[in-house]
């Protein structure tokens, strides 16, 4: 299944990497340890995993507007993921990924939420200005 | 997006990379927002202060940008810091961290931004009047100046209000334009709220329960002072991010909408009692507290003043530190007022600043806070790396837990 989205950060090439989603909002401030990456918000499903390297799809942002300097903060310390992705994007997370240079999209629809899988392996691509990004290999 | 002659030169670097980097983010925003032009605001401010939130890599940022000689020629104030800068090693703070946050304030000092340090702007020398259309970052004066004031902002990032205030300008788009401050979300309170921490447990609950872009408006609030308001802002900017909300009977914007027909597409929400019982208990403590903390958002007068005569008589328990956090500007109104020195003879003390949030608490030897800021609950567990518990609970319980009466 391939979703349609818009291009915030832009990037060369395909992106490749396991994909870590959640239809929980995330303050990047408080819910990420800025320290390691990891994900710490006692409320998310997907606490426990770590934001580096992957394709971190999640639905839009909560909280501290502090977010954008974590981002930047992790991208500094190599830990940013390798695509942000979400439904809406907001200042706090779009400053971030700018002043990070980390790959991002945004106005993906919900659906993702119900074909894409944690630990599967995602492919994200710029054709035309435009992103798409789908399942590569599905987690067994 | 439209530019003028002198915004497309910026952006073209003709004044430097910094204010060309700094309008390449505003001009990205206003273009993804689908913003007609930019706007020139008088007012900012900005989040991203404490060194325990940004670390060195912001620093590093802010050290380089502070080398170009460029600074705001609006009226642009500061976050909450790590600590008191002035009163920081009776703090406890360790001087490692003091070092490092004197330096982030010493950079966005030479950008032209008053190292006011607080989360109160509008309580500090930094208010928008109603209409007025500014750049603010922090989630909670975002809300409130939104909501209670009704001036118009942006849920901007620490980084985008901080360009925004070198370039003076931000992208007229979002809640700047009145079709997206109509309410979409018809919260009914169906519990009468007994005290602030019930404002703050109704704001925590009622973030959990929306999406970014929904304007709630309440009824039942009729009562509410403006800081129950703080409170509520605040815990729903942390569990969610609601930038703007309306009150039946009490915020200023309520009028108009009601007059423009109230909502976008109307929803409800009913709001018990039992519910905000389940938001107590899931910002609840479970070992003994060595730290009251009031003072998230920071404390207006009148707040203090409640503390200060609310503690007068009683004296805090031995091994237990009784904290209250405030701006500098109300700081000194309190302390002419007498209401510091009540606060200390009960053994109690006021720092300015800085709060139990973006202070190094879990390097000062505190376990547990109790606070009656749902905010506060929410993210000190998450930013001392669950060394230390937080709980919700009332300043009343707060100081009765606090003190030997």
């Amino acid at each position: 299944m391939e979703f349609e989205a818009k291009v915030i950060q832009g990037w060369m090439n395909e992106i490749i990497g396991k994909i870590l989603i959640t239809r929980s909002k995330l303050s990047f401030l408080g819910d990420i340890d800025a320290d390691t990456g990891e994900i710490v918000g006692w409320d998310i499903d997907i606490k426990g995993k770590i934001i580096y390297d992957k394709i971190l799809i999640f639905p839009g942002s909560r909280g501290s507007t502090v977010g954008s300097n974590v981002l930047y903060g992790l991208s500094r310390k190599g830990l940013a993921p390798k695509l942000i992705a979400t439904c809406r994007a907001e200042p706090i997370t779009i400053s971030g990924a700018i002043f990070g240079e980390i790959p991002m999209i945004s106005n993906l629809s919900e659906a993702i939420f119900n074909h894409f899988k944690n630990d599967d392996f995602g492919s994200a691509k710029i054709i035309d200005g435009k992103a798409y990004i789908k399942q590569i290999i599905k987690d067994k | 997006m439209y530019l003028s002659q002198s915004e497309e030169k910026i952006l073209r670097g003709d004044r430097g990379w910094a204010l060309a980097k700094a309008m390449k983010l505003i001009v990205t925003l206003g273009e993804l927002g689908d913003a007609e032009k930019l706007v020139s605001i008088r007012k900012a401010q900005i989040s991203g202060v404490s060194y325990k939130t940004v670390g060195d890599s912001n620093l590093e940022l802010l050290e380089m940008l502070a080398k170009e000689k460029i600074k705001t020629k609006i009226n642009a104030t500061l976050n909450p810091a790590g600590m008191d800068l002035d009163r920081w090693e009776e703090m406890g703070i360790p001087q490692f961290f003091a070092k490092k946050q004197l330096r982030i304030c010493n950079a966005y000092e030479k950008l032209g931004i008053k190292r006011t340090c607080t989360c109160t702007p509008y309580l500090s020398g930094n208010k928008p009047s109603f209409g007025e259309m500014v750049g603010f970052s922090e989630s909670s004066a975002i809300a409130y100046v939104n909501s209670v004031l009704g001036a118009k902002t942006n849920r901007h990032g620490g980084l985008d209000a901080l360009s925004a205030a070198l370039i003076g300008k931000v992208p007229l788009m979002g809640y700047l334009l009145h079709e997206n401050r109509r309410a979409n979300l018809f919260v009914n309170v169906k519990f009468k709220p007994k005290n602030e921490a019930d404002y703050a447990a109704l704001g925590y609950f009622i973030g959990k329960s929306t999406q970014a872009d929904d304007v709630p408006v309440f009824n039942g609030l009729a009562n509410a002072t403006p800081d129950n308001l703080k409170l509520l802002a605040a815990a729903s900017a942390a569990s969610g991010a609601i930038a703007l909300f309306h009150v039946l009977g009490v915020t200023p914007e309520i009028k108009r909408i009601e007059k423009g027909g109230i909502t976008r597409r109307l929803s409800t929400i009913e709001v018990t009692s039992e519910v905000i019982k389940s938001i107590y208990d899931e910002l609840s403590a479970n070992i003994k507290p060595n730290l009251i903390a009031i003072g998230c958002p920071h404390c207006s007068l009148k707040e203090i003043k409640t503390i200060a005569y609310m503690l007068a008589g009683r004296m805090i328990r031995e091994k237990m530190k009784f904290w209250v956090f405030t701006s500098p500007q109300v700081f000194s109104k309190a302390e002419k007022k007498g209401y510091i020195n009540m606060i200390k003879t009960s053994g109690g003390d006021v720092f300015k600043h800085t709060c139990m949030v973006v202070a190094p608490i879990e390097e000062m030897g505190f376990e547990c806070v109790l606070t009656n800021s749902a905010k506060a609950s929410f993210y000190i567990p998450r930013l001392t790396k669950n060394r230390c518990q937080a709980g919700l609970h009332s300043l009343l319980d707060c100081v009765r837990l606090a003190t030997n009466k």
